[in-house]
C-alpha cells in the first residue's frame, strides 16, 4: 500500500487513527502497540501477502538472536553476534541479490540456472539494515528490547517499514514504550496532519508533474533514440528535482504519520541541494542511511585500515588518507549496491565515493594554501557545483541500464549536436536570430527527435523548473517550519513563507493544509510509486 | 513556539487550538472534496454513473478518449457482462455489442482496446474473469498484436489490471482526480461543440462512424494509416516498420485459450479483415509476408491442438480487396472495417446464411486446408497487384519516404475530414 493510494488515504490511515482514538478514550492504552503492529501487518500484507511471513521470520529470528546476545558472555556472545550479522546479510542477499548474482555466477561457471520466481520483498533493505544496526548497538552495550511485541513494532512500523527512515532503537524507544501515549496528543496530530499534507503535496503534485516530463526522455534513451541536447539537460535537472520532492515528500509523510500515531521518527531530509559540498550533501540527504553507513561501515573500515596501515610502519598521514579513501569508496560501493543489484547503482555509489574523495583532496589543498574564502559568491558557486555533480550521478541512478546512461551522457555532452528546438528558440527573444545564424546549434547530424510530450509547452516546463528551484533554494524546508524535537531552534532559514510565518494552529494554516490536501488528493489518483520503494 | 495547551489523548473534546485546527482542516478538506465529487459525478466524463444526462452537456463521454484501458478495466467491473468482444480498435470500433447474434449471453460488452498486444489481451481477459461472470469471449486477432518489439502497450497499467476493482478505487479515480476534473471540462466543451457525436457508448462500443466523424477522403486516410503501420520511428507504436518475432507471444495466445477452457468460457476466434493494402501489401513491403504466413500456421496449430475454431477473414477476398475510394462500403481506413463488414463476420461465425456475404469471405483454418489456403492467397495477391497499380504505388511511395527518413507530408494530412 502506498501512502498516496486511495486505500491508504481514505481507509487505512483514518481507520488506524479512529481506532487509536477509541482505544485512547476507553483507556486501554496497553492495546496501542498491538493495534499498531496489526495495522503494520495489514499495511504490508496489501503490497504482497507473501512478504508478510518473510518479514515475520526475519523479526522472529533476529529477536531470538538479540536475546541470545544479551544473555550470553564473552566468546558465546561474539558467536551469537556474528551469527546475527551473517543471518541478516544472507537473508538480504537471498531475497534481493540471489537472482542477479546467481545468474552472473552460474553463467561464469557455464552452468544453466533459472532465476527463482520471487521478487525482493518490499522494504527488505530497510528492515534488514534496521536490525543489523540494532544487533551492533546491543552488542556494543546499548539498551535492548525485551518485549517481542515492542521489538516487532520497532522493526515493522508502517510509518517507515517500506521506505525508511532507517530508525534506530535508541531514537524511538521512548515513544515506542512508556511515553507513547503522552505523545498521542492533539498538538502532534495537528502537526502530523500538516506535515503529511505537505509531503503528499510534494510527492503527488510536484514530483509527479516532474516525472511526466522526465520519464519520456529516459524511456527514449532506453530505446537508444538520439536525444536533443537541451531536452536531455532539462530532463536530467528536472529528475534531480523529482527525486528531491519524491523523497522529501515521502520523508515528510513518514514523519507526519509517525506524529499522528505517536511515534517520533528522526528527520531524514534537510534541504540537501543547499549543501555546499558533497559531504554536506550526505549529511542532509537520506540522513538516517548516511548515518548508518558512517557508523556501521565507514568508521569500522576506516579504523581497521588505519590499524592495518600503522601496523606496517607506514607514515601515519599516508595511512590516514589511504584509509579514508579506502573506507569511503568501499562504503559508497555498498551504499550503491544497497540501492539495487545493478551496475548503474554500483557506479552511482562509487561515483559518490569518488566525489567525497575529491572533496577531501580539495579541502586539504585549501588548508595547505590557507585558502579560507567565505564569500556569498563562493558559497553559491559551491552549491551549484555540488548540485550539478549530484545531478550527474542521478543519471546513473535513474537509468535502467548502462546503455541508457551512456545515451543520456552522450546527449548531455553535446555529442548528438547542440540543436536548439524551435519551441525553446521561441522563448529566447532577442537571442533567437543570433542562435539561428550561428549554425553551430543546428549542424546537419544533430538529433532532432523531440521526445518531450507535445502537451507540455516550453513555458510550462520552465515554470515547473522555476517553481522547483524556488522551493528548493528559497523557501524554508519542513524541518525549519515545524517545531518537532526542537528542530526549528536550529533552523538554517527563518520559517517564513510569503509572510505566513512558521506553522501555528491557525485558520490560515488550516486553509493552506486543506488546499494542499485536496490538490494532492486530486493528483494522487494517478498512482505512482515512491522512488525509494524499490530499495 | 510555546505549547499553551496539551491534552493527553487525541480527542477528549477539551477544545484547544490544536483541536480547532484539526477540525477546521478536516472540514475544509471534506467540503472541497465533496464539491469536486458532486461536479464530476454530474458531468460523469467516463460515462460510469449515468446520474444526469443532457444532450449538448455530457452525452459524449470525452474522458474516455485517452483512457480506454483505464475506463474499460473499471467498466468491466461495473457492467459485469457475460459476453465480451475483445481485440484491438478494429473490434472496438467495428463490432456492435447490440448485434442480435451476440445476445445469447447478455449483457454484451465491447472490451476492445486500441493498439492492444496479445499479452495485454491475456491480462485483460484475466481481469474480466475476476470482475465479471464471463461466459463467452469473441476475440479478434491482428498480426500486429504479436509484435514482440512492444510486448505491452505503454498505456497498460499493471496496477489497475489483474485485480478485483474495489468501489473505492473506481470512485476515487473517476471522480476525484485531476484528470477527472480536466476531463469533465473537456466533456462539457466537446458536447457544446459537437452535440450529435456520440463516440463512447456505455456498452463499450465506439461506433466507427463517430471515430471517423466527417471523413471525406478515404484514400488519404488509407495512405496515412499505412504510413503509421510502416513507420520505423522508434518513438511511435511499433507495427510493421519495426516487427520482432518471439515465441512468448504465441505462449500468451495459447494461455488465452487455456484460460477460457479452464473457466468454461466459449471462445470464438477470428483473424480480423484489415484491407489488403495493409495486411497484404504493407506486410509485403515490410518483408513480413513469410512471417505472416507462419503466424497463421502457428495460430492454426495451437487452435487445432486445443480443439478451438479459428476463422480467418484477412487476406485477399471480395471484402478486403474493396476499391479504395470515397466513400467505401466495408472500410473506413485500411485497418478499420465497417459495421456491415462486422455483421458479415458475425453471420459467418454463427453460420447464418446471407446471400449478400461473398462466399470467399472467411475461412476456418485447419491442418487440412491451411497450405492450400495460403497458396490461394498468394495467387490472389498476384492478381491484385496486376489490377491495382495505384494502391501498389502508394505503398511503394510510403516505403521510399520512410527509408529516406522523411516526415509525413503535410499536404496529405489536409482535407481528410471536413472541417464543418
Amino acid at each position: 500500500m502506498l501512502f498516496n493510494s486511495a486505500n491508504f488515504l481514505f481507509l487505512f490511515l483514518p481507520a488506524v487513527l479512529l481506532l487509536l482514538y477509541v482505544v485512547g478514550t476507553l483507556k486501554k492504552q496497553a492495546l496501542i502497540p498491538l493495534l499498531l503492529f496489526i495495522a503494520s501487518m495489514v499495511f504490508y500484507y496489501q503490497s504482497n501477502p507473501l512478504f508478510v511471513p518473510i518479514l515475520l521470520v526475519s523479526i522472529s529470528i533476529n529477536y531470538l538472536l538479540s536475546r541470545a546476545i544479551i544473555n550470553s558472555f564473552l566468546c558465546r556472545r561474539n558467536i551469537w553476534f556474528y551469527a546475527a550479522l551473517l543471518f541478516n546479510i544472507t537473508y538480504l542477499a537471498v531475497f534481493k541479490y540471489l537472482n542477479i548474482f546467481g545468474l552472473h555466477l552460474f553463467s561464469l561457471l557455464g552452468i544453466s540456472w533459472s532465476p527463482v520466481a520471487i521478487s525482493a520483498p518490499l522494504g527488505i533493505s530497510f528492515y534488514t539494515f534496521i536490525q543489523i544496526a540494532y544487533m551492533i548497538d546491543i552488542y556494543s552495550g546499548d539498551d535492548d528490547e525485551k518485549n517481542p511485541l515492542f521489538y516487532a513494532l520497532f522493526v515493522s512500523n508502517f510509518a517507515y517499514l517500506t521506505a525508511g527512515p532507517l530508525v534506530r532503537y535508541c531514537q524511538i524507544k521512548e515513544t515506542l514504550k512508556g511515553k507513547l501515549l503522552g505523545i498521542l496528543s492533539s498538538e502532534n496530530l495537528a502537526k502530523g496532519l500538516t506535515l503529511f499534507a505537505v509531503g503528499l503535496f510534494k510527492k503527488a503534485v510536484i514530483a509527479q508533474s516532474l516525472s511526466e516530463i522526465v520519464n519520456p526522455v529516459f524511456s527514449a534513451a532506453a530505446l537508444q533514440v538520439k536525444l536533443i541536447y537541451w531536452e536531455t539537460w532539462i530532463a536530467v535537472i528536472l529528475y534531480s528535482f523529482q527525486i528531491y520532492f519524491d523523497f522529501s515528500g515521502y520523508s515528510d509523510m513518514a514523519l507526519g504519520i509517525g506524529l499522528m500515531i505517536g511515534i517520533s521518527i528522526p528527520w531524514n531530509f534537510d534541504s540537501p541541494y543547499r549543501a555546499d559540498n558533497i559531504v554536506d550533501f550526505w549529511r542532509r540527504w537520506h540522513i538516517t542511511l548516511s548515518n548508518w553507513i558512517k557508523d556501521y561501515l565507514f568508521t569500522p573500515v576506516n579504523y581497521t585500515l588505519t590499524r592495518f596501515g600503522l601496523g606496517l610502519n607506514i607514515n601515519s598521514s599516508i595511512v590516514s588518507n589511504a584509509a579514508y579513501y579506502g573506507a569511503t569508496l568501499s562504503s559508497m560501493f555498498i551504499c550503491g549496491l544497497w540501492h539495487g543489484a545493478s551496475m548503474t547503482f554500483v557506479l552511482w555509489g562509487v561515483s559518490h565515493g569518488v566525489l567525497i574523495s575529491i572533496n577531501r583532496l580539495w579541502t586539504e589543498f585549501k588548508n595547505r594554501l590557507k585558502l579560507h574564502i567565505k564569500s556569498r559568491f563562493s558559497c553559491v558557486l559551491a552549491q551549484i557545483v555540488t548540485f550539478l555533480s549530484v545531478t550527474m550521478t542521478w543519471v546513473l541512478f535513474r537509468s535502467d541500464n548502462m546503455a541508457t546512461a551512456k545515451s543520456i551522457f552522450a546527449s548531455l555532452s553535446g555529442s548528438n549536436g547542440l540543436y536548439v528546438p524551435g519551441r525553446l528558440l521561441a522563448v529566447l527573444g532577442p537571442l533567437r536570430p543570433l542562435l539561428q545564424k550561428s549554425g553551430f546549434f543546428d549542424a546537419g547530424n544533430t538529433a532532432k527527435n523531440n521526445v518531450l510530450p507535445t502537451q507540455f509547452d516550453t513555458g510550462y516546463i520552465l515554470i515547473l523548473l522555476f517553481i522547483s528551484a524556488f522551493i528548493v533554494w528559497a523557501l524554508p524546508n519542513t524541518k525549519d517550519i515545524f517545531e518537532i524535537n526542537g528542530s526549528s531552534q536550529n533552523a538554517r532559514m527563518p520559517g517564513k513563507i510569503f509572510g505566513i510565518g512558521e506553522w501555528t494552529p491557525s485558520i490560515k494554516w488550516s486553509c493552506i493544509s486543506a488546499v494542499l490536501i485536496v490538490t494532492a488528493v486530486l493528483y494522487a489518483g494517478t498512482i505512482s510509486e515512491f522512488i525509494y520503494f524499490k530499495f | 513556539m510555546p505549547v499553551q495547551y496539551r491534552s493527553l489523548y487525541i480527542l477528549n473534546f477539551n477544545m484547544n487550538k490544536y483541536k480547532v485546527y484539526i477540525i477546521a482542516t478536516v472540514l475544509l478538506s471534506v467540503c472541497m472534496i465533496s464539491i469536486i465529487c458532486a461536479c464530476t459525478l454530474i458531468v460523469d466524463p467516463y460515462g460510469l454513473y449515468d446520474v444526469y444526462k443532457k444532450n449538448g452537456f455530457n452525452l459524449q463521454k470525452e474522458g474516455v478518449r485517452n483512457k480506454i484501458r483505464y475506463v474499460k478495466a473499471i467498466e468491466i467491473a461495473l457492467r459485469r457482462p457475460a459476453t465480451v468482444l475483445m481485440g484491438s480498435s478494429r473490434v472496438h470500433d467495428g463490432i456492435n455489442p447490440d448485434h442480435p447474434l451476440l445476445n445469447q449471453y447478455p449483457p454484451v460488452y465491447n472490451y476492445g482496446i486500441d493498439m492492444i498486444r496479445i499479452k495485454e489481451v491475456k491480462e485483460y481477459l484475466k481481469h474480466a474473469i475476476q470482475n465479471a461472470p464471463i461466459k463467452r469471449v469473441v476475440l479478434g486477432i491482428d498480426f500486429f498484436m504479436f509484435n514482440a518489439a512492444e510486448k505491452l502497450n505503454p498505456a497498460f497499467d499493471p496496477l489497475l489490471v489483474g485485480k478485483k476493482i474495489s468501489p473505492l478505487d473506481y470512485v476515487y479515480t473517476t471522480l476525484l482526480t485531476r484528470t477527472a476534473v480536466v476531463d469533465s471540462f473537456k466533456t462539457m466543451a466537446i458536447n457544446r461543440k459537437s452535440p450529435d457525436r456520440l463516440e463512447f457508448l456505455p456498452n463499450g462500443y465506439r461506433p466507427a462512424k463517430y471515430v471517423f466523424y466527417r471523413l471525406k477522403d478515404y484514400k488519404k486516410l488509407h495512405y496515412y494509416t499505412n504510413w503509421i503501420f510502416l513507420t520505423k520511428d522508434p518513438c511511435s507504436t511499433p507495427f510493421y516498420g519495426i516487427y520482432k518475432i518471439n515465441d512468448e507471444t504465441f505462449n500468451d495466445f495459447e494461455e488465452i485459450i487455456s484460460i477460457c477452457k479452464n473457466n468454461k468460457i466459449d471462445l470464438m476466434l477470428f483473424i480480423t479483415p484489415a484491407h489488403c493494402t495493409l495486411d497484404g501489401e504493407a506486410i509485403s513491403a515490410a518483408h513480413l509476408s513469410e512471417n505472416m504466413d507462419n503466424w497463421k500456421r502457428k495460430l492454426m496449430k495451437i487452435c487445432s491442438d486445443h480443439h478451438t475454431i479459428l476463422w480467418d477473414f484477412s487476406g485477399y477476398n471480395s471484402i478486403t480487396t474493396e476499391e479504395v475510394k470515397s466513400p467505401m462500403k466495408y472500410y473506413w481506413d485500411s485497418s478499420h472495417f465497417s459495421e456491415l463488414a462486422s455483421d458479415y463476420i458475425l453471420k459467418r461465425m454463427y453460420h447464418i446464411s446471407d446471400p449478400n456475404i461473398p462466399a470467399d469471405f472467411g475461412v476456418i483454418l485447419k491442418l487440412s486446408n491451411v497450405e492450400q489456403y495460403l497458396m490461394e492467397t498468394k495467387s490472389k495477391r498476384a492478381q491484385y497487384i496486376l489490377t491495382h497499380k495505384g494502391e501498389i504505388n502508394s505503398i511503394r511511395d510510403i516505403v521510399k519516404m520512410i527509408d529516406a527518413n522523411l516526415v509525413f507530408p503535410d499536404e496529405l494530412s489536409r482535407g481528410i475530414f471536413t472541417t464543418n
